[in-house]
């Protein structure tokens, strides 16, 4: 528990998020399965894989068994977090080298923070 | 008139006024001008530059211009010197500049009043011109032209400076170059924009076209587009576009061009057309509207075909610091470091900055000049150049550095497509020279977001950031006074009073520990946990403190902290102490802690308190259900406690059942209207159920209770694009709080 990523807190969130309403509208809006390598410091290191299928409406743990994601993203941990909250632009990340993309382009590009549900505060 | 190619834009180039330290752009401008204190002296040495104009109430102006710059350093608005930003431009440009040119600012400065410098070809009514003239000194129109233009900048500025609408004159050929006018172009329309930052849009624009259309600088609609410079870059992007409707960049370029030829000396029409497509508002939203013309407005994929890529990754950068939080921030000069770096003007080489070299490298221009036949485009100035005093300004370095640049970027930019992608390009993949860019943006990045970020990761270490001009401080009690904001519920204030009371008092816990929990109400984790360490130091064992901690740090998803705290809260209470161990393990497992809890809650099931720090554990640990449960059941031991209804509602919308969520925050205003956390929340409720529209409501309310509320306005520019409102999305940028909230009552 203590060892874990931020991210995954945000991607459980993100998984039953996919299993509402609104989670639904975000599969007909895109339709892509993402890969998400996540380092818990240094970029490229220690990475966990998660596979974000907005297709089938999905988070897993691991990459995928068959098939290959439409765009892999490399973040560390604590930029995933900002992505996903607005606090970074996803472009701006890029150019600073703070993420690494594979794959399709265009892919890439729907990968955005709005995509992703807001925690809420206690 | 001689035809020699004036690089003065060059000099226009350097940056108009700077402080030391604070901004990164300020230290850009010391990294090229290399004296920091200089600028400063001299700003402080020019006197005002009033006199000269017959116009009264330029005076007034002037000083009211001064203090209403938003994002100027304290010095500017200490310094009431009129003309202070043009002074500092001057100087800059002074500084930099070797030979020739200092000379002539040289003759400029002196006498140091502002003054309207013509030659005789100057179309003024006479009388007026004639005050001018006697009153200083002229400077020839007949000199070398870098003079000429000089002093016709010098004049725009101190005009500019004056509030005094600047006149459209005409000057004798100056020969600058396209890349000379564009500079001039952008940098006068941003100073435009400083100097004239409290008139309205129209006077900034007739300012500006006024000095351009005497330059024969062509308003154009694309700022910072340089065409054609790196081709196969374009045909990459059009291919990998292919879904972008946009039109192909030359043809884009010409005819937007084409239009504007027809009337070049048409001030108004100019003004009018550059209003209507530039919107109001900060300068970087402006930016970002000139790249939306172009193709849809969406974060990734705002791709202009019709802009060099590189230039396009900055106008991200642009775009994303304009998202910035400080609104000081984005009126900074720093973002005009951003425009100039995607203008082409400036670039990174080696950690430095230089200039481009306008007009620099032959093939560039010869590429140029093909693409666009209709353009006259002064080949032969390019020939015959004024190479030493280039060179004396921008300290060498230029057709190589220029290509460096653009592969510089062009790598960047390479460094994951080009795999994918196979692209010819096939530049060699250097992540140092990225990295180098990276990095040296990097720093300035977080020079000028200092304030911001020092704030943000000295809050985490908790080194708590007090705000400037507290009302509250001295007086007679702050800490009633805070105690008692905070039962009206007027968590702002109370913040101050507070901060008031713990800089009198650092002992005092209670303070402390008050002051955390307005700003936890607040939204805002980072000073609430700083507040809590301040709290814990004087404070060990306050039960209170460590719980509040617990929250804010599982807030802040830092998990393994927030365990700590909770099992701290254990062991200090005085009944459940016993039942955790006294030394605790180095790494605490969670399954471990929440047993414990557990057992506490058998021995008194009627604390809600125990019960409160489970249904946080078990927020931890995503266990919802039992959370929830865990919750009601402490609301049901203290249904008046609001903070217990908002956890409450938190725990369920994370849980994604938004629609409970609502209604426990619902209970938690009625209980506290002021709750600024809860309306947040509910806003983050509606967006993650897809009513956009709604959260921006709940947003803005907010925000309009705390500004400084950063989250919530990050989350309220995410909704506002996916409401489709990007309208607002400047007034947003900008933390126009009055527009949103005209705009999105609840």
């Amino acid at each position: 528990m203590a060892s874990e990523l931020k991210s995954e807190a945000l991607l459980d969130q993100m998984k039953q998020h996919l299993s509402t309403e609104a989670g639904k509208q975000l599969l007909s809006k895109i339709g892509l399965v993402y890969q998400f390598n996540i380092a818990p410091k240094k970029l490229g290191f220690d990475e966990v894989v998660y596979i974000v299928d907005l297709k089938n409406g999905d988070v897993k743990k691991g990459p995928l068994e068959e098939g290959n994601p439409d765009a892999t993203f490399s973040f560390k941990d604590e930029d995933f977090v900002k992505i996903a909250t607005g606090k970074m632009n996803p472009q701006f990340a890029f150019m600073r080298g703070a993420i690494k993309i594979k794959g399709s382009l265009s892919a890439a590009q729907k990968f955005t923070p709005d995509i992703f549900p807001k925690p809420s505060k206690l | 008139m001689a035809t020699r190619e004036l690089v003065t834009g060059g000099a226009a180039c350097s940056v108009p006024g700077s402080s030391s330290g604070a901004n990164p752009l300020g230290a850009l401008a010391n990294v090229l001008i290399g004296s920091s204190s200089k600028s400063q002296e001299r700003l402080k040495e020019i006197p005002t530059s009033t006199s000269t104009f017959p116009s009264s109430q330029f005076d007034s102006l002037q000083n009211e211009q001064l203090t209403s710059l938003p994002g100027s350093e304290s010095d500017y608005q200490q310094s009431q010197h009129a003309g202070g930003q043009g002074a500092v431009f001057l100087d800059s440009f002074h500084a930099t500049s070797g030979g020739r040119l200092a000379d002539a600012w040289e003759e400029i400065q002196h006498p140091p009043n502002g003054y309207y410098q013509q030659g005789g070809q100057a179309n003024f009514g006479p009388g007026q011109f004639d005050n001018r003239l006697t009153a200083q000194p002229q400077l020839a129109l007949e000199g070398p032209p870098q003079k000429i233009l000089s002093s016709f900048l010098h004049s725009f500025v101190h005009s500019s400076g004056g509030g005094f609408p600047f006149l459209p004159t005409a000057l004798p050929v100056l020969g600058l170059t396209k890349g000379d006018k564009q500079c001039i172009r952008d940098r006068s329309s941003i100073m435009a924009r400083h100097f004239f930052v409290d008139k309205s849009d129209e006077f900034i624009n007739a300012q500006v076209d006024a000095l351009l259309s005497s330059l024969d600088i062509d308003n154009l609609q694309g700022k910072g587009f340089l065409p054609g410079r790196h081709s196969e870059l374009e045909d990459y992007w059009n291919e990998s576009q292919g879904k972008f409707a946009a039109r192909p960049p030359a043809d884009g370029w010409v005819s937007e061009f084409g239009q504007y030829r027809k009337e070049p000396t048409n001030p108004d029409m100019w003004a009018l057309s550059f209003e209507q497509q530039h919107g109001h508002g900060s300068w970087a939203s402006e930016f970002e509207h000139e790249q939306d013309q172009a193709t849809s407005f969406n974060q990734f994929n705002g791709v202009p075909i019709s802009n060099l890529a590189a230039m396009e990754q900055s106008r991200m950068l642009a775009d994303t610091l304009a998202q910035n939080n400080d609104p000081k921030f984005q009126n900074s000069k720093f973002l005009q470091f951003v425009s100039k770096m995607s203008g082409g003007e400036l670039f990174i080489e080696d950690n430095q900055v230089e200039s481009t070299p306008v007009g620099a490298t032959g093939d560039w221009a010869a590429e140029y000049e093909n693409q666009y036949q209709n353009h006259s485009f002064p080949t032969n100035h390019l020939a015959d150049r004024p190479e030493p005093w280039v060179r004396e300004f921008l300290g060498g370095k230029q057709e190589t550095a220029e290509d460096q640049w653009v592969d510089e970027f062009s790598k960047l930019h390479m460094q994951d497509w080009a795999d994918e992608f196979g692209n010819q390009l096939g530049s060699t993949i250097q992540d140092d020279t990225s990295d180098s860019w990276a990095s040296a943006y990097d720093e300035y990045l977080s020079e000028q977001t200092a304030a911001q970020a020092q704030q943000r990761s000295n809050s985490l270490r908790g080194v708590y950031v007090f705000s400037d001009m507290n009302p509250y401080v001295g007086h007679p009690d702050p800490m009633k006074e805070g105690q008692e904001l905070f039962r009206k519920g007027l968590l702002s204030e109370a913040v101050l009073a507070l901060e008031a009371e713990v800089i009198k008092n650092p002992d005092n816990a209670e303070g402390w520990r008050l002051l955390g929990i307005a700003h936890a109400e607040n939204d805002d984790d980072q000073q609430a946990i700083a507040s809590m360490l301040k709290a814990q130091e004087v404070d060990p064992t306050n039960l209170e403190v460590l719980l509040s901690l617990g929250v804010s740090h599982t807030n802040e998803m830092e998990q393994a902290a927030a365990l700590k705290y909770l099992y701290q809260w254990l062991r200090n209470h005085p009944k459940y102490g016993a039942l955790a161990p006294q030394e605790p393990s180095d790494s605490l497992y969670y399954s471990d802690v929440a047993q414990l809890f557990n057992e506490a809650a058998q021995v008194s099931p009627d604390d809600a308190d125990v019960h409160i720090v489970l249904g946080v554990l078990y927020n931890l640990s995503r266990e919802y259900d039992r959370a929830v449960a865990s919750f009601k059941t402490a609301i049901r031991l203290k249904p008046n406690d609001y903070s217990l209804w908002n956890k409450l509602g938190a725990t369920q919308a994370n849980s994604v059942q938004s629609a409970d969520a609502i209604l426990a925050y619902q209970q938690a205003l009625d209980l506290k209207p002021n709750y600024v956390r809860a309306w947040a929340n509910m806003g983050i409720s509606y967006a993650n159920q897809g009513m956009y529209e709604e959260s921006i409501r709940y947003y803005v309310r907010a925000l309009s209770m705390n500004p400084k509320a950063d989250s919530a306005w990050q989350y309220l520019r995410i909704s506002l694009s996916c409401a489709s409102r990007n309208d607002m999305i400047d007034a947003c940028d900008s933390r126009n709080l009055d527009a949103l909230q005209k705009e999105f009552p609840l």
